[in-house]
Order: structure tokens, then C-alpha cells, then sequence
């Protein structure tokens, strides 16, 4: 009787749509400080508690943000600070399953109610972003609306004026979407021209490139912007690197009273990271006083979360136990913690998960329909690993994993779920979660340990990549033992150092290093 | 006990059958079309079937089993009798099941029976119903009908009457059979304008002319014929293995009257799989079958797991190789010919028909249809051939896109080349991978990693795609080679180039010595000698790593650098003499790199050899002063905001050139960062350790403030818990290279540790780099233990040359002349009576206290004429970078600045200099303090640099040149200061 049962269900699963799915394109928050060399809060991750609440249904923005917002005006010929607001206005943004299309984005710039600074910006820029997908690739073209682009700003030195007619402004930008980060990296070119300073027209060119990207536990974007300002007096030239950053960092806390039901919990700090740095190339002589380079920050409040307190008693004193605490907590690993023995291995089919959970990768709603979820769920794919059981709660992490291209399972067609999962295939998971599979040479004859002879050839890309970027690292022999088995300790390790990868490592390279850096 | 063990055989079972499924790597994964049971009466027609006097040919042994699962004609076990006639009742009784009318022949017999008295004979004659059945369809006469169900048979004449227990012709047996279908299906058979198979028997004509049609109609379909001996033998008796045969023949037909359908396809997989619902638990064998069409579909038996694995409850009739048994006799790879019931999921019968052909064809791809899951490709004459496709080659996205798989990668069918060449995996027909070709490769290449290069043996060993090692020679002198750098547009010609080699100029070309460990490289060899390189392109193959210089000793033209990184671990490094370090976006010298630097490193990671990994440093970029410490602070910790990632300091104050100063009695500080180190008296600690035990200490705790672009952000917190100790600002005498060092001033040997603040020239280092005459600030806290190490550029001011001019000629805009000048030497002037010219352009700073002035009004005619004026100059080799119209000064002031408001400087012992008798001379004994008046166009020196006028800290000591002193110096002296030296 059971048999039968279990066959009817496979049917129905394989009579659904016979469908792959794409990462859910979350418009990344391309653009949140602006593109005028200024800064805003922006960005914002997500508190697990919304995540939950949401699932994986990232809609479209179409609503207006105010962000407190700070630039730097050079117009006079030296760094004056407007402190106002930024409302950012995004009605639509890439469809899922068009190939092409259009939204737009409209920025205001204000100083606000009680503003006190002596410098004012009013601005209004309005884009139309057409946008076109290929593959896991979106490029968006922002084409500014030349009938409302006004700018009045207003300087201790003189008042300047937008000739919009006079003005052009240009961005585009080429987004990648990988399944655990969505990176980008655009480039923007204007000239603005200015009536109203001392003599004759203000023309601002500026040129630069901006990197980003979004992934669960951070997200930054940094802009490189080359300016000169020309008047028939004198001439300026900077360069200006705004940088906004938000990431989610986890602290703990042991509990002062003695009888309470448990030791202490971890809390996820959600912090922005906001500035910007400038150096001054050529200034006229009149500001031979002034400093040349200089910084503006935002400060911002941080906001947190209580995260659950899991019962690990029973790991006190191993190593792994924070590791695992911390997954714990973060909901990475769930369910009863007895069932997680450090010492065990860890399955292919709770590895993945585990890693699908950790990245956040979207999975397809199997569960009926309730509350929120119902307004974008994805009908069942039909490709079928025959040992992944549909009923399994596992099933829609492995077929997200799947689907996003992190693994295949074996040749035979079978994901052998139940296996014990190699070193070697949980590395190359890894990377492609990241999406940076493509930092390794293709094919990569050899890596750079001593036993890379014992290392697959499937595997030897990525685990070339994950060396490189630090994420593994050989034992004192220069051995990674790839085919070895992980236990449920190791894997929590691992779990652990690739979210810290997300969390920390890819700031440092998307922001200090480029504000920190003239080029 | 007994679960555990159940659980074992379930997975033993699954996996090991498993590996076999090697011909069809979908078969698993492909969603399952159908699943058809077994049926429970299949074990006993198994062995009911199993006949002493089988035929050998196939199609006859198929016949008969065929027809006995189909229940129509039954043996005599053990055997069959395949020769024996078939009577006329059987064959009607035959025709009709054929045609699915069976039940209609039983209700006719029942109907009949019923009106028949209870003594009847006719009750005893099983055919009854048939007859009546076959004379209500007009297969029969009346007449015939009467005699037919005489009941004794054997009173009538076969000759003249219809005996139904004398065997039947042919011809009658074909009459009926295709009465019988045109009865259930009147349009069965197209209309024949023309007879024609029939004319190929030699004995035509004895076919009676009323069953001409039918013969012909039977024949023309392949349902009965002569069975190739050229005759119909029309009045010849039906043999069972005939009728069997005729069954097989009407294939579809028959299947479609009694609900059947045939499939056919190939076994591509055996999985078994155990349930335990029960203690004795349930074996199901799973026959995973790909279908003709491309689908998937399963046939399940059951047994019962402890006995023999033959018998079971559910199964279907199997001939494979001349044997009859059970759905377990079936292998992979068998091609199969299979009868299901599809309204009740059950199978009934597989024929093996085959085994497994497996091909690969490369042909030109034209059409992949997703629709019918088909695929096209041409072979060299332009031929079509179609393929169905594995379900699981195939698939459509969200959007409606459709993808192929190739090597378990999506590939959009939308961007398969068409009309190139595909290798097409053909697995009895259905196409189970598909691999693109491409066009013939013109000109091979080998492409891999340079693992060694020796241009003067003239050889290269690379590492390929598959990790072997190739070494090829080359002759230096006859070889192309292009390289890409790293810093080259990928916009250069590249291969353009080799189209047009008269080109004049080549950004690629180099020569082998560029070809180094660790490069891309792509190569052609020699068609005459494969082991000879003729031509070689090469990329560089890098990678970037970030960290802090830690140390950096350069010894001749080689330096060597510690970095680390920002996870913790180090790394040396070597960098060669000209590689390009950068910094500011500019080129820099090896010297200006410093400890304490944070770099951008490129690097090349050369794998030599498997296992085995070369670093070599590329370039350096220098950051600017990002992670510079831009404030040092003193105080005492009260307390932490954990959340905010603050820290709250009492009593701040930050370390100036004077000492600590800008006392605070609470401030807040950021340690968001990562990697901040925290110290207590030497030993590193954690953030929780402070949190717990040094909160509310009275230790000194000291802090080393980064210049982080998003606010100033903790780097280092070190706590001490002695008293703190500021020495004056001193020169380093000697240091010990190992964190000890001695001052000018102070005999005792201060020790450093891993918690001290040690900054040199911005830059947070270690003790080990304060090296002698560093130019240091420091502050001990403990027996001779610094806490804090400040080291900065010594004070001198003699590095800045001012001179004092009169015009004597002016080239507008290039340069002016002086006809004589005097130099200043830090407090007087010294005079020169020589002429010399000083170049002039856009950057020269024309000053007046009004402010600046043009270049271009800088003219020696009209009345703005500067001619035979005197100006201060500040020279920059031959150039004057500013022309200062102001005072000469003579009279010096000395004093510590206490406080800057605006261009006013406040200053506390203050010395005047009394150029008479050249001494110095405090002010007042009570209240020595004055204040300086800072001009927009004064001149500021501070170590060696001219500085802006609002560059001044409180805490310097300043020397003040003015031009007059009041008769009467006394408390609260103000003057103008035209020149400004920072002396400490």
C-alpha cells in the first residue's frame, strides 16, 4: 500500500511543469547612495525574522526610501558638506521571466525640515532603466529624463544653477547573479553644466565606475569617481570614493541571572558602514590653503536581533561547539541539536542544506499556500534525483542547490544524499555558492597542495579558487585530504568561515580597498 | 534489532543494482511516465507456459506465449501441440475474443441457457453462445447455426453440414476473422479497388469466391498470410500454432477491442526496493524502461522478500531467449516489447526482443524540437536523421526558454550553434548525450600552464588541461611570441597581427624571456616536428592579495617584505628590483614603502608542478593614509554599548607633539572593525576578557585610532595598569632592532611589547621598527615600558628656502629676475648681491595680504609695474613657488601654542630675541604668553615643508619672524607673523 502511495506522489510531482529555476532577481540596491559622489545610509539587509516572514519573496521595490544624505560640493573650488536627504524612488525593477524591459529610478535630493548647513542641494534626477537579461547576467542602461532634471545648489560662495539642457548624464551597469552573491560593477559619465558662479558657466565633468554586490550577510557598494571642474578662471580635479556598506555580525551574550533556561544567546548586529574619501589633484591656486584629501562619514544606528539559544549542552567543551552554536543560531543547521554529533559525518544531502541555508539561496515553496508566501511561488521542478525522496524536508534545499547550479549529484542521476559528503565536493560547493568559480584557470591542471594528485579533476578549479581566496588552507604536510569525509563539526567550520568570507572578506575588497586606494 | 538490519538490506540492495545503470544516465532521474504492476496470475501462466514442444523460431515461441497470456488459446501441459487443428467452434470461438466480443458470447450462451429446459443437451456445449454470437453477427448462417449446436456433432456429414467439432479451413477462419472485425469496426479495411495480395499465392483460385475479399483484406494487413510457402492452402485445416501466429499478426488490433497497448523500449535500469510494513516485508523489483519515445516507464514486481526471488505475488509473463519466466529474468539493456493494461496499471506481458546498441554519430545539429523532444542532425550528404531525446537531455526554463544538458551544465538550446558538428549518443535509438564538435580544428594548439621556460636551453614544460606535463623546444631566434600583460586592454589587435604581420606595431610581441612559471600559454608546433615551438601566446595568470606590510629590508636592488594578510596568517614575499610600486596613482621608489603600509599586492601564484606553488610579487600599491593612526588616546575605561560598537573612554585625551592634551571627561569610540587587537600590560586578550575584567579598571588604557574613511575607527587597545609617564619628544640614540631602544636624553634602556602603540610616520608597526634617529614622542607607563611610541619626521625647518628679492626684469608668465637677493638662514638673512631668475607658471603662488594675485598681473610695466620691488621668495630649486608681498622680517618670537582661534595663535612662554645682544628672553616671569597674527600669506615651515596657514597644532613650539617688536615687551605681546618655523 505504502508503495502505491509513493508512486502517485512521484507522478503528480512529474506531471507539474517541467521547469528550471533562476535565483529569484532581487533587484540589487544598485544606486542607494546616489551617483552624485555622495553618500546615503542605504543599503539594508534583511532581519532573519523578516526572511522568514517574507521566504524568498523579494518583490520589486516601489516605494519611495528618505535616507539621510551627505555630499562633498566642490563647485566653489573647495569641499563644502550639504547634510539633507536622498528619497529614492524605484517603481518596478527586472521581471522575472522577461528578457528585456524598463523601470525607472528617481532621485531627490533636499535639504529637508530644519536643515541648518550653509549649503543647500536641490535636486531632482529622474532615470529611465532599460534593462536586458542574458543568462545570469542583467545589464541596466540609466538614460537621465532630461525635462525634470533640475539642480540649484547653493554654496557659502555663490548659488549655482543646472543647465540641463547643456547637461547629459549616462550610467550603465552589468549586474551578475550567482547563487549565493549577486555582484555588480557599473560605469557613469556626465557633464554638468552651472550658471551662477563668479564668472561665466560651471562645467563638472565626471567619470568613474562603481562596484557592488548583495549577498545575505553583506552588501556594498563603492564608487571611483574622477571629477574636473572648469571655469574660465580655474580649474579643480578629484577624485572622490563614496562607499556604503551594510553587514550582519553576530555577538554573544551570557546571561547574568543564574536560574534562567539557558546560558546566553547570540544577537545579529546589522551595521552600516558609511564614507567617503577624496584627493584633490589640481586645485586653483586660491585654495592653495585648503587640505587635499579628506573624508565624510554618516554615522549611522545599528539595529539587532535576539537569535534562538540552542540546547548544546551536550557539546560543551568541543571544539566545534560555537561553530555550531553560531549555525545554530543563524538557523543555518535546525531542528533538535542532539541529532548534530560534531564527531559524525556529515551527508551530502544535510551538507547542502545546510549550505543552502547559509547563503540564503531561494527555495520553491512546496508547502501549501499561506499568508504572504502566496504571492510568487514557483511551481515544483520535475528534475528528480530518484534518491531524493520529494517528502523529504530536504527536497526543495537540493533541488534549489540544484537548480542554482552549486551540484549535480553523480552521473548515474542519483545525488546520493544519504552519502557521506568528500572534502573536495564540499570546497567546490562552496565556491560555486559564491559564484566565483571563474577566478580559476580552466581548466586547472594542478592545484597547490601535496596531495592534489588525490584531488578530482572535476574539483581542481574550485579548489584552486577557494585556496586562493583563502577559504581552505592545507594542514603543515600542504595535504587538504580531498577525498576524505567531513564530520558534522568540520562542516560547521566551513559553514562558518564561508559566511565570515560574506561577511567580512568581501567588504574589505568591494570598500576599503577601493576608497583606500587612489588609482 | 530487526528494523536496523532491514534498513541495511534495503540500501544494499538499492545501490548495488545500481551501478549498473550506466547506459542511460537520465534513467534514474527522468520523471517515471507510468508504473505498471505486475498481475498476481502471471506465476501460474508462467509455469503453465513453460511447454515441452515449444517451436524454435522466436515469432512462434512469442505466439504462443503471446496468446497464452492473452488467454486465448490454452495448452495442454505440458505441452502445447502446436500442429494440432483447430476445430470450427475454437476458431469462433478464437475470432470472436480476437475481436473483444468474448463477454457478448458468454451473455449470448447465458441468455440462451436460460431459456433452455433444465434436461437440455445444448447446456453441455461450451461453444453455444459463440455460435449464437457469430450467427447474430452473420459470420454464420441460420442454417449453419442449426447444425452447429446439434449436440451430438458426430451425427451430421462434415461434408455437406457444419460439424463444429471438425476442424476448420483456412479460408473459413479468415472469412470469419474479417466478418468479424468489419462487425465491431466497419471501416477496418480501406476499400480495395484492386486485389492484389492474393494474387501472389499460386493457389488463388481455390480460394471460395466469398471469402476472396476477406483472404485478401487478412493478407494485405499481414494477419494472415502464407507464412512465405507461397501458398494460402485456403482449404486446409487451422493449425493452434496458426491461430497463435494470427494473434501476434493483428497486433494493435487486438490489443486496442480488449484494452491493451503495446509499448516498446529498452530495460535501462533494476532497482529494488523493500518495504516493511509487515515482519515479513515486501520486495519490489523496479524495471526502469526508456520508452521509444523518449519517456520513462516502470514495470514493478513483487516478491516476497524471503523466498526465492522467481515466484511472487504480482509479475508478468517474460519470454526472453526461448524462456518463459518472470519480470526478474529481464536485463539491462534489453530492448523490449511490452503489453499493459493501462486501465488497470498492470503489465502483462515482455517480449525481449534485442539487445543493446549503443552508437555515436557526429552529424551537423539542424533542429532540436522541445515540443516533441526530437532532435535533427545531418549526416556528410545533408541526410536528415531524427532522434527522440532522453527526457532528462532536455527541459524547458520559467521564461519558456528551452535548455539542453551537456555535462550536467543548462545549455539555452537557443545558443547551440546549428549546422555545426555534435557527437550523438545513441542508445537504441534514443539520444542520450549530446557533446558539441564544433568545425574541424585547422590548426591545433596545446594550451596549459608554464611550469618551467629555459630561453637558453630553449625549452618549456607546461601542465595541460588534464594536469600532464608537455615539454616542447623552440629555437629562440625563429619564434613568435605575443604576450598579454596584465595591465594590457584587452582591446590591443592581438591576433589581427597574424593577418596582417606588416602592422608597425605590435603591443602583444615579445620574446620568450617574457614567458615566465605560471602563464597561459597556447602553442603551435611545427607540422614537420611536433616537438618544436614555432609559434606561443601567452597571458599572465594573477591574483591580487591585501594585507600590512609588516617588515620590508631592502638589500641592494632585492627587498624583501612581510606581509600580512587580512585573516591573520603572513606571508613573505620577494620583490625584484623595477617592479612598479604604486602609490597615490603614481609611481613610487622602493623607499618610500614603509612598515605599517597597506598594500594591494599582485601576485602571481605559479603552480610548477602539481602539489607545488611559486609566489612572486608583481606590483605594489601602496594605499594612502587609510589605515594610518590618526589619534592616539589615553584615558580610562567606564563602560561598553556592545550593540553600537562603542567604547566609552573618561578623561580622554590625545597625544600631541606636546604630550597628551584635549582632555575630554567622556568620549565614545567605534570598534566596529575587524581585527582590533586588545592588550592587557603586554599579553593579548580578547574582546570578552576586557569586556569581563578590565570594564571598570583603573589601568591606563591607551588607544590607536585608525583613519578609517567611514569616522576613525579602533585598531588597538592596550590596558596598562601602572602610571603613566610622558618623555619629551627625543631622538632615538640606539635600538636594539628587538623592540629596546635608548633616547638622547634618557640613560635607561626603554622595552617595548606586543601592547605598545608604536606609530611610525602614521603607520602602526611593531617595536622592532624604531630604529635610530628616529625622531620619537613617548609615553612609559611601568618600569621603562613604553605604552605609546610616537615617531615622526624630526623638526627642521633648514630644508625650506626663502629668499628676499627686488625685481629687476619680468618674463610675463615664464620667469623674473632679481637683481640682487638675501637668503634666509632660520632667523637672519644673509645677503648675496648676485642676479638670478626663477621660472614662474600657473602653480606659483602670487600672495599680498590681500590675497592672490594673477600671474598675469605680475608684469614690470603700466603702472602695476612690480619693478623694483622686494618680495619674499619660496624657492623650489629654480622656480619660485611663491611671490610674497610682505614685510621684512626680522624680529623673532618664540612660544608654545595653547590655543588656535582662527588665524590667531595663542602662545604660552613666550621668548622674544633681542638682536642686539642675540639672547633670548622670556617675556614675563608670571604670565609670559602673547598671541601671533597669522596673514593669509604668511609662510609656514614645518619639517622641512611649507604647510598651510591652518596647519598649526596646539602643543607646537613655534619661532615667529615679524617685522617690529614694541619698545615695551610685556605679557599679552601680539605681532604678525610673516614666517612661521615649527621647531618642536
Amino acid at each position: 500500500m505504502k508503495n502505491s502511495l509513493k508512486y502517485v506522489v512521484v507522478f503528480v510531482l512529474a506531471s507539474l511543469w517541467f521547469i528550471g529555476i533562476k535565483a529569484v532577481p532581487a533587484s540589487a540596491q544598485i544606486g542607494d547612495i546616489g551617483f552624485f559622489g555622495g553618500i546615503s545610509e542605504g543599503r539594508r539587509l534583511p532581519r532573519t525574522t523578516e526572511q522568514l516572514l517574507v521566504q524568498s519573496a523579494r518583490s520589486n521595490r516601489n516605494s519611495t526610501t528618505t535616507l539621510n544624505y551627505t555630499e562633498l560640493v566642490f563647485l566653489g573650488g573647495r569641499p563644502v558638506r550639504f547634510d539633507g536627504l536622498i528619497d529614492i524612488t524605484v517603481n518596478g525593477g527586472v521581471t522575472e521571466g522577461t528578457t528585456s524591459g524598463t523601470f525607472t529610478a528617481n532621485y531627490r535630493v533636499y535639504p529637508g525640515t530644519g536643515a541648518t548647513g550653509t549649503v543647500t542641494i536641490n535636486r531632482t534626477a529622474n532615470f529611465t532603466v532599460s534593462y536586458r537579461v542574458e543568462g545570469s547576467q542583467v545589464i541596466y542602461n540609466y538614460d537621465i529624463v532630461k525635462t525634470n532634471w533640475r539642480e540649484t545648489i547653493q554654496t557659502p560662495d555663490a548659488t549655482f544653477t543646472l543647465v540641463s539642457r547643456q547637461s547629459s548624464y549616462g550610467i550603465s551597469v552589468i549586474e551578475d547573479r550567482t547563487p549565493g552573491v549577486n555582484y555588480y560593477r557599473g560605469d557613469l559619465s556626465g557633464r554638468l553644466v552651472y550658471t551662477g558662479g563668479n564668472n561665466g558657466n560651471t562645467t563638472v565633468d565626471q567619470t568613474g565606475s562603481f562596484y557592488g554586490y548583495d549577498c545575505a550577510w553583506s552588501s556594498t557598494e563603492t564608487h571611483r569617481m574622477d571629477v574636473s571642474i572648469m571655469t574660465d578662471d580655474w580649474g579643480l580635479q578629484y577624485q572622490i570614493r563614496p562607499s556604503v556598506t551594510v553587514n550582519k555580525v553576530l555577538q554573544y551574550t551570557w546571561n547574568e541571572p543564574t536560574a534562567i533556561s539557558f546560558e546566553g544567546n547570540y544577537k545579529e548586529v546589522t551595521q552600516n558602514i558609511t564614507g567617503l574619501k577624496y584627493d584633490i589633484m589640481i586645485r586653483p591656486n586660491f585654495m592653495w590653503d585648503e587640505p587635499l584629501n579628506g573624508t565624510a562619514n554618516l554615522t549611522s544606528v545599528n539595529t539587532f536581533e535576539q537569535l534562538p539559544a540552542p540546547d548544546l549542552t551536550f557539546l560543551k567543551g568541543n571544539a566545534a561547539e560555537d561553530d555550531i552554536r553560531k549555525l545554530f543560531a543563524m538557523q543555518v543547521l535546525t531542528g533538535e541539536t542532539q541529532y548534530y554529533q560534531p564527531t559524525q559525518a556529515i551527508t551530502r544531502g544535510q551538507f547542502m542544506t545546510a549550505l543552502a541555508k547559509a547563503i540564503k539561496l531561494p527555495i520553491e515553496d512546496t508547502t501549501a499556500a499561506t499568508g504572504r508566501t502566496t504571492t510568487r511561488r514557483q511551481p515544483v521542478t520535475a528534475y528528480l534525483f530518484t534518491d531524493v525522496d520529494s517528502t523529504r524536508p530536504e527536497y526543495p534545499y537540493i533541488m534549489a542547490i540544484r537548480n542554482a547550479g552549486i551540484a549535480y549529484g553523480r552521473d548515474d542521476g542519483m545525488f546520493y544524499f544519504d552519502y557521506p559528503i568528500e572534502r573536495q565536493e564540499a570546497f567546490v560547493a562552496m565556491v560555486r555558492a559564491l559564484g566565483l568559480t571563474q577566478l580559476g584557470l580552466n581548466p586547472t591542471p594542478a592545484t597547490a597542495f601535496a596531495d592534489d594528485a588525490k584531488v578530482a579533476a572535476w574539483a581542481k578549479r574550485e579548489v584552486a579558487v577557494a585556496q586562493s581566496l583563502g577559504l581552505i588552507a592545507p594542514d603543515a604536510g600542504g595535504n587538504i585530504y580531498p577525498t576524505r569525509n567531513i564530520t558534522k563539526g568540520e562542516a560547521a567550520a566551513l559553514l562558518n568561515s564561508l559566511i565570515e568570507y560574506m561577511r567580512n572578506n568581501l567588504v574589505s575588497d568591494y570598500a576599503e580597498q577601493i576608497v583606500n586606494i587612489i588609482r | 534489532m530487526k528494523k536496523t538490519l532491514t534498513f541495511i538490506v534495503v540500501l544494499t540492495l538499492l545501490f548495488a543494482h545500481a551501478a549498473y545503470a550506466k547506459t542511460d544516465g537520465y534513467i534514474y532521474s527522468d520523471p517515471v511516465a507510468n508504473t505498471y504492476a505486475g498481475r498476481a496470475e502471471a506465476s501460474q501462466l508462467i509455469s503453465n507456459l513453460r511447454f515441452t514442444d515449444m517451436p524454435a523460431d522466436i515469432s512462434s515461441q512469442d505466439a504462443i506465449v503471446r496468446s497464452g497470456v492473452l488467454n486465448m488459446i490454452k495448452g495442454y501441459e505440458p505441452q502445447y501441440r502446436p500442429n494440432a487443428a483447430v476445430t470450427k467452434e475454437e476458431a469462433l470461438a478464437f475470432v470472436l475474443r480476437t475481436v473483444g466480443l468474448e463477454n457478448a458470447a458468454q451473455a449470448s450462451g447465458v441468455a440462451l441457457q436460460a431459456t433452455l429446459p433444465a434436461d437440455s443437451p445444448l447446456l453441455t456445449v461450451w461453444s453455444v453462445g459463440y455460435m449464437r454470437q457469430a450467427r447474430t453477427m452473420g459470420l454464420i448462417t441460420a442454417a449453419q447455426y442449426t447444425e452447429a449446436v446439434t449436440p451430438d456433432p458426430s451425427t451430421l456429414d462434415p461434408a455437406v453440414s457444419f460439424v463444429r467439432t471438425a476442424p476448420a479451413t483456412r479460408e473459413e477462419l479468415a472469412g470469419w476473422l474479417a466478418g468479424a472485425l468489419q462487425y465491431v469496426q466497419p471501416n477496418i479495411f480501406s476499400t480495395t479497388a484492386t486485389q492484389q495480395s492474393i494474387y501472389g499465392y499460386s493457389d488463388w483460385k481455390n480460394i471460395a469466391a466469398d471469402k476472396i475479399n476477406a483472404v485478401e483484406n487478412l493478407s494485405r494487413n499481414h494477419i494472415m498470410t502464407d507464412s512465405g510457402t507461397g501458398s494460402f492452402r485456403p482449404k486446409a485445416s487451422v493449425t493452434r500454432l496458426e491461430t497463435a501466429l494470427i494473434l501476434r499478426n493483428m497486433d494493435r488490433l487486438h490489443y486496442d477491442f480488449v484494452g491493451l497497448e503495446k509499448k516498446t523500449g529498452v530495460v535501462a535500469g533494476l532497482r529494488d526496493e523493500q518495504y516493511s510494513e509487515t515482519s515479513s516485508g515486501q520486495l519490489w523489483g523496479m524495471i526502469y524502461v526508456r520508452t521509444s519515445n523518449g519517456t520513462v516507464d516502470v514495470l514493478q514486481n513483487s516478491r516476497n522478500a524471503s523466498s526465492s526471488p522467481q515466484d511472487g505475488a504480482a509479475d508478468a509473463v517474460t519470454l526472453r531467449n526461448g524462456t518463459v519466466a518472470g519480470l526478474a529474468s529481464l536485463q539491462e539493456g534489453d530492448q523490449i516489447e511490452y503489453l499493459v493494461e493501462p486501465s488497470t496499471g498492470t503489465v502483462w506481458y515482455v517480449l525481449v526482443t534485442g539487445g543493446l546498441s549503443n552508437q555515436t554519430l557526429r552529424g551537423r545539429l539542424q533542429i532540436i524540437n522541445l515540443t516533441d523532444g526530437t532532435i535533427t542532425i545531418t549526416d556528410e550528404n545533408e541526410k536528415p536523421y531524427t532522434f527522440p531525446m532522453a527526457q532528462g537531455l532536455y527541459g524547458t526554463e520559467t521564461d519558456g526558454s528551452g535548455y539542453l544538458m551537456a555535462a550536467n551544465q543548462k545549455r539555452p538550446t537557443a545558443t547551440l550553434p546549428l549546422g555545426s558538428l555534435y557527437d550523438v549518443t545513441l542508445v537504441n535509438n534514443i539520444v542520450t548525450s549530446v557533446t558539441y564538435v564544433g568545425e574541424p580544428e585547422l590548426i591545433p594548439e596545446t594550451r596549459g600552464i608554464v611550469t618551467e621556460n629555459n630561453p637558453d636551453m630553449g625549452y618549456i614544460t607546461i601542465l595541460d588541461g588534464n594536469g600532464r606535463e608537455i615539454t616542447k623546444n623552440y629555437n629562440t631566434g625563429s619564434l613568435r611570441v605575443q604576450k598579454t600583460e596584465y595591465y594590457d586592454m584587452r582591446d590591443t589587435l592581438g591576433s589581427i597581427h597574424s593577418l596582417f604581420p606588416d602592422f608597425y606595431y605590435n603591443p602583444r610581441e615579445t620574446d620568450m624571456r617574457a614567458i615566465e612559471p605560471g602563464d597561459i600559454v597556447s602553442f603551435r608546433t611545427d607540422p614537420a616536428d611536433s616537438g618544436r615551438v614555432i609559434s606561443i601566446s601567452a597571458s599572465t595568470n594573477y591574483t591580487t592579495r591585501y594585507g600590512r606590510i609588516r617588515e620590508f629590508r631592502t638589500n641592494g636592488d632585492v627587498s624583501t617584505m612581510l606581509m600580512q594578510f587580512e585573516n591573520g596568517g603572513t606571508a613573505w614575499f620577494t620583490v625584484a628590483g623595477g617592479i612598479m610600486i604604486s602609490k597615490g596613482g603614481r609611481p613610487v621608489p622602493t623607499a618610500e614603502v614603509q612598515p605599517g603600509d597597506w598594500a594591494r599586492l599582485l601576485v602571481n601564484q605559479a603552480v610548477v608542478a602539481p602539489g607545488q606553488m611559486l609566489e612572486s610579487v608583481k606590483e605594489i600599491t601602496l594605499e594612502g593614509d587609510g589605515h594610518y593612526i590618526s589619534t592616539i588616546v589615553k584615558g580610562k575605561l567606564v563602560g561598553f554599548n556592545p550593540i553600537q560598537n562603542k567604547i566609552n573612554l573618561q578623561d580622554a585625551q590625545r597625544l600631541t607633539e606636546s604630550g597628551w592634551s584635549g582632555y575630554r571627561q567622556i568620549e565614545q569610540f567605534d570598534i566596529a572593525g575587524q581585527n582590533i587587537e586588545y592588550y592587557y600590560d603586554g599579553q593579548p586578550v580578547t574582546l570578552s576578557y576586557v569586556k569581563t575584567y578590565l570594564s571598570h579598571t583603573d589601568a591606563s588604557v591607551y588607544l590607536a585610532l585608525e583613519n578609517n574613511y567611514a569616522g576613525e575607527k579602533i585598531r588597538m587597545v592596550t590596558f596598562r595598569s601602572s602610571r603613566d609617564e610622558l618623555l619629551k619628544a627625543d631622538t632615538v640614540l640606539t635600538a636594539d632592532g628587538n623592540g629596546g631602544f635608548n633616547l638622547l636624553s634618557n640613560a635607561e634602556a626603554i622595552a617595548t611589547d606586543a601592547g605598545t602603540i608604536v606609530r611610525r610616520n602614521g603607520r602602526l608597526v611593531d617595536g622592532r621598527q624604531i630604529i635610530a634617529p628616529d625622531y620619537a614622542v613617548v609615553s612609559l607607563n611601568g618600569l621603562n615600558t613604553a605604552a605609546v611610541v610616537d615617531i615622526t619626521p624630526a623638526p627642521a625647518t633648514a630644508g625650506v628656502m626663502i629668499a628676499r628679492g627686488r625685481i629687476y626684469s619680468v618674463d610675463q608668465g615664464r620667469s623674473f629676475k632679481v637683481q640682487s637677493m638675501s637668503l634666509f638662514g632660520g632667523q637672519s638673512w644673509s645677503y648675496t648681491p648676485i642676479q638670478r631668475e626663477f621660472s614662474i607658471d600657473n602653480n606659483t603662488l602670487f600672495m599680498t595680504a590681500a590675497g592672490l594675485t594673477a600671474i598675469d598681473e605680475f608684469i614690470d610695466y603700466t603702472d602695476a609695474s612690480v619693478m623694483d620691488k622686494v618680495y619674499n621668495i619660496v624657492i623650489d630649486g629654480g622656480r619660485a613657488a611663491r611671490v610674497i608681498d610682505s614685510p621684512y622680517v626680522t624680529q623673532a618670537v618664540r612660544g608654545t601654542i595653547y590655543a588656535i582661534d582662527g588665524n590667531t595663535v595663542s602662545l604660552k612662554d613666550v621668548y622674544t630675541y633681542n638682536t642686539r645682544n642675540g639672547r633670548w628672553s622670556l617675556i614675563s616671569n608670571r604670565n609670559a604668553t602673547g598671541t601671533v597674527t597669522v596673514p593669509s600669506h604668511a609662510v609656514l615651515v614645518d619639517r622641512n615643508q611649507v604647510v598651510g596657514t591652518n596647519a598649526l597644532k596646539v602643543g607646537q613650539q613655534i619661532k615667529v619672524m615679524t617685522d617690529t617688536l614694541p619698545e615695551n615687551i610685556t605679557s599679552g605681546l601680539s605681532v604678525t607673523g610673516y614666517i612661521i618655523l615649527v621647531e618642536r
